[in-house]
């Protein structure tokens, strides 16, 4: 398969999941997300040469979109006051990955609806949310969520159905 | 759980891309993508392709203004005339499509015929004695050609006819088998009786 019938089928595969996973993180803006998805596209195809599916499936793409983002938000400084991170954050911060969920769930609820499974969600602690949003929300597999977050399979598919009981049981209450 | 998923999937459904923006972005995505691996257009951009084009349109409209037809069947077009490449590429194309050596061995003769009716031609005409040479050349390559098909026949058709009779007289060789072992069987039942 040439690299052009490479890149369409990449594209394909992965649209809909980049689209959401920054929608949920820049909150309702289309027109933002938009752009934001194009510039992460454009910037997969120009570092392509590099990208061996056989290596990793999503997780390249993912890697960047979450700096893309992150460079999103650093040029945002002056509008809005970056948290610092704690010394257990993960390479990107977990500091700043609850600074985007709590944006995006703010946009929710200011926009009056669909704040629901926001207000939930943020009652989980970052990695089952992380796990929930991956797996439920953007609709990446195990397998390659297991990939991103450099965890087995197994275990990836125990903690999500953990984590969704956990949601389960907030519901209750 | 049930109520949970279900407004989650709700979720997800309402955070995908509309059909316009994932076509937008698809056509944005393609022209990037040729402008960053031209070698998918090598084809369409190469000579070999423009030239194949041209001769492809020479030969559709020799075909289809009926040059090509006068060209292959008249004897007036021979050796040196303006038409007569046309004529041979023609005639190159109908030996390809020739597969049975039978049909090989009709289309030699066919060219034989014609190359003699273009000799006729060539000698009623003054100072032609080296096309005439070369037809007199391509007659006898066709005649050589002609006399291989026919060995190739013969010698097929004589393994065929030995091979026919053989197996004739291995058939009757299994009736006469089978008729001795049928006497030998009466005899021992005659005896035991």
């Amino acid at each position: 398969m040439n690299r052009k019938k490479e890149f369409t089928r990449f594209y394909e595969d992965n649209i809909d999941k980049i689209y959401r996973f920054v929608f949920f993180r820049v909150g309702r803006d289309r027109a933002l997300v938009e752009d934001l998805v194009s510039e992460i596209f454009i910037k997969a195809l120009n570092n392509f040469d590099g990208y061996d599916e056989k290596i990793s499936r999503s997780a390249w793409l993912y890697t960047i979109a979450k700096n893309h983002i992150a460079n999103y938000w650093r040029d945002r400084k002056e509008e809005v006051s970056l948290p610092e991170s704690s010394p257990d954050d993960g390479e990107n911060g977990v500091g700043l990955d609850d600074l985007w969920f709590r944006e995006a769930a703010d946009k929710f609820k200011e926009a009056g609806e669909k704040a629901f499974v926001y207000e939930l969600l943020s009652q989980l602690n970052y990695e089952d949310r992380e796990l929930v949003t991956l797996h439920y929300l953007y609709g990446y597999s195990y397998s390659e969520i297991a990939e991103m977050v450099s965890k087995n399979e197994v275990a990836v598919k125990v903690a999500a159905h953990r984590a969704i009981k956990k949601l389960k049981n907030i519901w209750d209450l | 759980m049930g109520f949970i998923n279900i407004k989650i999937w709700r979720e997800k459904r309402d955070l995908s891309p509309s059909r316009q923006f994932r076509r937008a972005l698809k056509i944005k995505l393609d022209q990037a993508i040729s402008e960053k691996y031209p070698e998918c257009n090598f084809w369409y951009r190469s000579r070999v392709f423009k030239y194949s084009m041209i001769a492809l349109l020479v030969v559709f409209f020799l075909g289809s203004s009926g040059i090509g037809a006068y060209a292959y069947s008249s004897p007036e077009v021979t050796e040196g005339g303006v038409l007569y490449p046309v004529k041979k590429v023609l005639e190159n194309i109908e030996a390809r499509t020739k597969r049975s050596p039978e049909a090989k061995a009709r289309f030699n003769l066919k060219q034989i015929q014609r190359r003699e009716a273009e000799k006729q031609v060539l000698e009623k005409k003054p100072r032609k004695e080296v096309q005439l040479r070369q037809l007199e050349d391509r007659i006898s390559k066709n005649e050589e050609e002609l006399e291989k098909i026919n060995r190739e026949l013969t010698t097929s058709t004589v393994k065929e006819q030995v091979q026919k009779r053989l197996q004739k007289k291995e058939e009757k060789l299994k009736e006469k088998i089978e008729k001795q072992q049928e006497k030998r069987l009466e005899i021992k039942q005659k005896n035991k009786s």
